[in-house]
């Protein structure tokens, strides 16, 4: 079977390192990023499963790049967004605009991968 | 030759006359040959019949020959002339040649020879004009229609070479520009000097990737005219290559485009406009619900507190009718904000294990008392096959079934009312359950069948009079009924029964259903009397409901008017337990509890904090987890739950605590200021990773104080804060306790642009602690990459 690929943006540099480190020991194919326009560009070459993304980053927020995914992809991307404490309203934003999930930041590495599974079906 | 020519002499001399048609014989030519003795009587031949060729004496009686051409000439008439001449004639003969004559023979050189090649080369001479003025009338032709398409299409042509500045315009290229057709020599400098500034960027860099890869492109951009009109256009170019792909020239269209341009844009307004207005839509159910959901809820709280006062009996019935009628207005504005919610797709049904039996139950147990006024029988059956916890959304089905059954119990007056389910289909992961609701009711006649399930649609009139409702329930209850993929059904006989049959699919559980998704237990197992209750709400009338209650249980309550007050309040008096608004001013609910959670110092900050919400979805809930919150309830509250939620907070409380205790301690006992046992967990015992991430957490450190030092310097408080922001769940993880304080503190403080002058304390005791911190997590850095090696 495929791995499920996911796109996972977050420019910090920490928790992308251990999030990209727990997903690949799950068996995920990951595709890591640092900044929102490298993750626009990459869900159309790399058409990922998934898409885990921070909501504040440089040049491209987290909230635009899950506009765009409704918007600009046909295919149903899932979207979990990462967000600090004490963002509710950017979370209630984010949902409103299409996320699927969330998981606040220090980020669990168990109830982010419990989270995708749910997410996945 | 097979066709004879038609030739003309004009010539008054008889014996001249028969040498040109001797030499004409002479030479082989079959010709048909007209004499005119004078120029009158030539003038009249050649008007009216048409020739190959004339030839023309010079000296006639009536006009010299000369004269003769030149008017010939001037008709337009292009039949080849060939001038005769007399000996001595040389400068007549160049005037001859100059005003169109095709050639001249002196009389004295007269010779068949000559005449035939004279008239030959006259005749060839003739033919090729003939032809160059077709092809010239077909171009002129062809080239009117090109540019009268051009015209009626808008669109321009325009060709660029290589070599120097100089383009090509066609005429319509110049009229889309401003500019009268070919009134200068334009250069690609007055093409771009029309590009709208804000196209300017676009445009410069199509043109430049065009010459840079030598490909077709089509680019869409403003013009602006000299009259200061904009206009949109649309270019296409496509370069012409040799046969060595080197681009040798850029040939394109420029089309007017602006009135399509107009229409997309009134297009795209006119969608917006439409979503704006179905947000607004939405935004006021939301609002209006609201509205009228608060000032209900005190309508119907404070009728519930006033039934349980001592009131006459007249007085009771008074307060029963109020309580009744408000509870209905409630269940009109939930069936309408359902249905609206319903048909926007908006409602998100739950995959939650539950006990079917329950939910069943409570529908019953709701009716009893209307049933056993009106001496119905209200039955329940249950098919034993059914699996005893199933997943799904109880909510929604309890929704469905008190529909259904209001309905029964509506419109029936004697004999029974069953509720049953029956397992449809089993499988491993799926199970199937139909659902029916019979009663022995007034029925529904047949013709009515069809619409019964349309909004605002009942049996007919009469029962909105006598029986009241909405009309919208059984619309709710398909619609809720369908979104779960199930399907619904009724059938009636009139005067005997009606019988609702629905089927939905469910999920196999794998577990027991969770606490809080039981539907309120009816007996509280929980004394709860002495209870210290802080209620954090900014609605006065919400305030009395909740104390009232709250009193009532002997629990002691006090209120705090926002979150900031609430805070306070918690810091200066003991509670057990905070019931806490969500929608505050000054500071809401959600910052109140994370200033609780991150701020205060234990026990304080692990009290229980239940929010109160606006509804009871999935979403509130969520929302409320994440906030730090333990439970939630929905406004208006059910006593019992509220009185269960208490209970199971603040009783279970002590095991919770020290199971927490346990599982995360203060410190590692190695390091007095890193806690590193949450990344060595999560690197699950990765030494590389677990270096990795130390290393950018010394990093992210370092970057951070020389952020904040200089947003400090510069009190560009948004930048201090968006770096502490960032920084917070680094610090978190690497376990840093002290650390996490001061940084919470800053994030606070600089978020909210209040206590500033303290923010410099802040960040200089951070650096000092960091300088500790440093040193432990280099002592770590040294002892794993020593075991690595």
């Amino acid at each position: 079977m495929k791995k499920t690929k996911i796109l996972v943006a977050e420019d910090d540099e920490m928790t992308i390192s251990l999030l990209s480190f727990r997903l690949r020991k799950e068996g995920y194919e990951v595709i890591a990023v640092t900044d929102g326009k490298a993750a626009l560009e990459k869900i159309n070459t790399e058409e990922p499963d998934l898409i885990i993304t921070d909501i504040m980053m440089p040049h491209v927020t987290g909230l635009e790049i899950i506009d765009y995914v409704q918007k600009k992809i046909a295919k149903k991307i899932p979207v979990i967004i990462l967000s600090g404490a004490g963002q509710e309203d950017t979370v209630m934003e984010a949902f409103n605009l299409g996320a699927d999930e969330f998981i606040t930041k220090p980020l669990r590495p168990d109830e982010l991968l419990q989270k995708i599974k749910d997410v996945m079906g | 030759m097979k066709n004879a020519l038609h030739i003309l002499v004009i010539e008054d001399d008889e014996v001249d006359q028969l040498m040109v048609s001797r030499s004409l014989k002479t030479a082989g030519w079959q010709a048909q040959v007209s004499f005119a003795a004078n120029a009158e009587d030539g003038f009249k031949e050649l008007s009216q019949k048409t020739f190959d060729c004339i030839f023309l004496d010079y000296r006639l009686p009536d006009e010299d020959g000369l004269s003769l051409l030149k008017k010939f000439r001037q008709m337009d008439d292009r039949t080849p002339i060939i001038v005769i001449t007399s000996h001595g004639d040389e400068n007549v003969a160049a005037q001859a040649l100059k005003n169109g004559a095709s050639d001249y023979i002196p009389k004295s050189l007269w010779s068949p020879e000559g005449l035939s090649q004279s008239l030959r080369s006259a005749i060839r001479v003739r033919n090729n004009q003939e032809l160059r003025e077709a092809t010239e009338k077909a171009l002129l032709q062809s080239e009117f229609r090109l540019s009268e398409a051009q015209r009626i299409g808008h669109i321009g042509n325009w060709e660029k070479d290589m070599v120097g500045d100089d383009m090509y315009w066609s005429d319509e290229a110049f009229r889309i520009l401003g500019l009268a057709p070919q009134s200068m020599e334009p250069t690609l400098r007055d093409y771009t000097g029309f590009v709208h500034p804000d196209d300017y960027e676009k445009v410069k860099r199509q043109l430049n990737q065009a010459m840079a890869d030598g490909n077709s492109y089509s680019l869409d951009h403003r013009i602006v005219l000299p009259d200061k009109t904009v206009k949109y256009v649309n270019i296409q170019c496509r370069p012409e290559k040799d046969a060595e792909g080197r681009v040798i020239k850029y040939l394109g269209v420029i089309q007017d485009i602006t009135e399509r341009k107009k229409i997309e844009n009134d297009l795209a307004h006119a969608k917006k406009m439409a979503e704006q207005s179905v947000r607004i839509k939405e935004e006021f159910m939301a609002n209006m619900s609201h509205e009228i959901r608060t000032p209900l809820n005190a309508i119907i709280g404070f009728s519930d507190l006033l039934a349980e006062t001592d009131l006459y009996d007249r007085q009771q019935t008074f307060v029963n009718n109020i309580r009744t009628s408000g509870k209905s207005l409630l269940t009109i504005i939930n069936d309408i904000l359902d249905l609206s919610k319903l048909e926007a797709g908006k409602l998100r049904f739950e995959e939650i294990p539950f006990k079917l039996s329950q939910v069943i139950q409570e529908v019953i147990a709701m009716f009893q008392v209307d049933v056993d006024q009106k001496g119905v029988g209200l039955r329940s059956v249950i098919d034993e096959e059914i699996p005893e916890t199933i997943v799904g959304d109880p909510v929604r089905l309890k929704q469905i079934l008190m529909n259904l059954t209001s309905n029964a119990v509506k419109f029936t007056e004697e004999g029974l009312i069953k509720v049953s389910a029956k397992l449809a289909a089993l499988d491993t992961d799926q199970l199937s359950l139909e659902f029916k609701v019979e009663d022995s009711g007034i029925g529904i006649p047949q013709e009515k069948l069809g619409t019964i399930f349309d909004s605002f649609t009942q049996a007919n009139n009469d029962t909105t009079r006598k029986y009241g409702g909405t009309g919208l329930g059984l619309t709710i209850v398909r619609k809720l009924v369908e979104q779960q993929e199930g399907s619904i059904r009724v059938s009636s006989k009139p005067g005997k029964r009606t019988t609702f049959t629905f089927s939905i699919p469910f999920l196999r559980s794998k577990q027991q259903p969770e606490k809080e998704l039981v539907v309120d237990p009816q007996i509280p197992e929980f004394e709860i009397a002495g209870t210290r209750v802080l209620v954090v709400e900014d609605n006065s009338m919400n305030q009395i409901l909740a104390k009232n209650r709250l009193l009532q249980w002997d629990c002691e309550v006090d209120i705090a008017g926002n979150g900031k007050k609430g805070v306070e309040m918690l810091q200066q008096n003991a509670y057990d337990i905070v019931l806490m608004d969500v929608h505050m001013p000054e500071m809401d609910g959600y910052e109140a509890t994370d200033f609780i959670r991150s701020q205060l110092e234990p026990p304080l900050s692990q009290i229980p904090i239940i929010a109160m919400t606006a509804s009871a979805s999935a979403k509130d809930a969520r929302q409320a987890r994440a906030a730090g919150m333990n439970d939630y309830i929905a406004k208006p509250f059910n006593p019992h739950r509220l009185y269960n939620i208490i209970a199971e907070h603040t009783q279970g409380r002590g095991a919770t605590e020290s199971a927490e205790e346990e599982a995360a301690p203060e410190s590692d006992p190695q390091y007095q200021f890193i806690n590193l046992s949450f990344l060595k967990d999560a690197t699950l015992g990765d030494r590389n990773m677990l270096v990795q991430l130390i290393e950018a957490f010394i990093d992210n450190c370092k970057e951070y104080l020389a952020t904040v030092v200089q947003g400090v310097s510069e009190k560009n408080w948004d930048a201090v804060y968006a770096a502490t922001h960032k920084i917070k769940p680094n610090v978190s993880m690497a376990g840093v306790k002290v650390m996490e304080e001061q940084i919470a503190l800053v994030d606070e403080r600089s978020r909210y642009k209040k206590d500033l002058d303290t923010i410099p304390g802040l960040i200089s005791s951070f650096k000092e602690i960091y300088g500790k911190v440093y040193e432990e997590l280099k002592q770590e850095l040294n002892f794993l990459r020593h075991e690595k090696d």
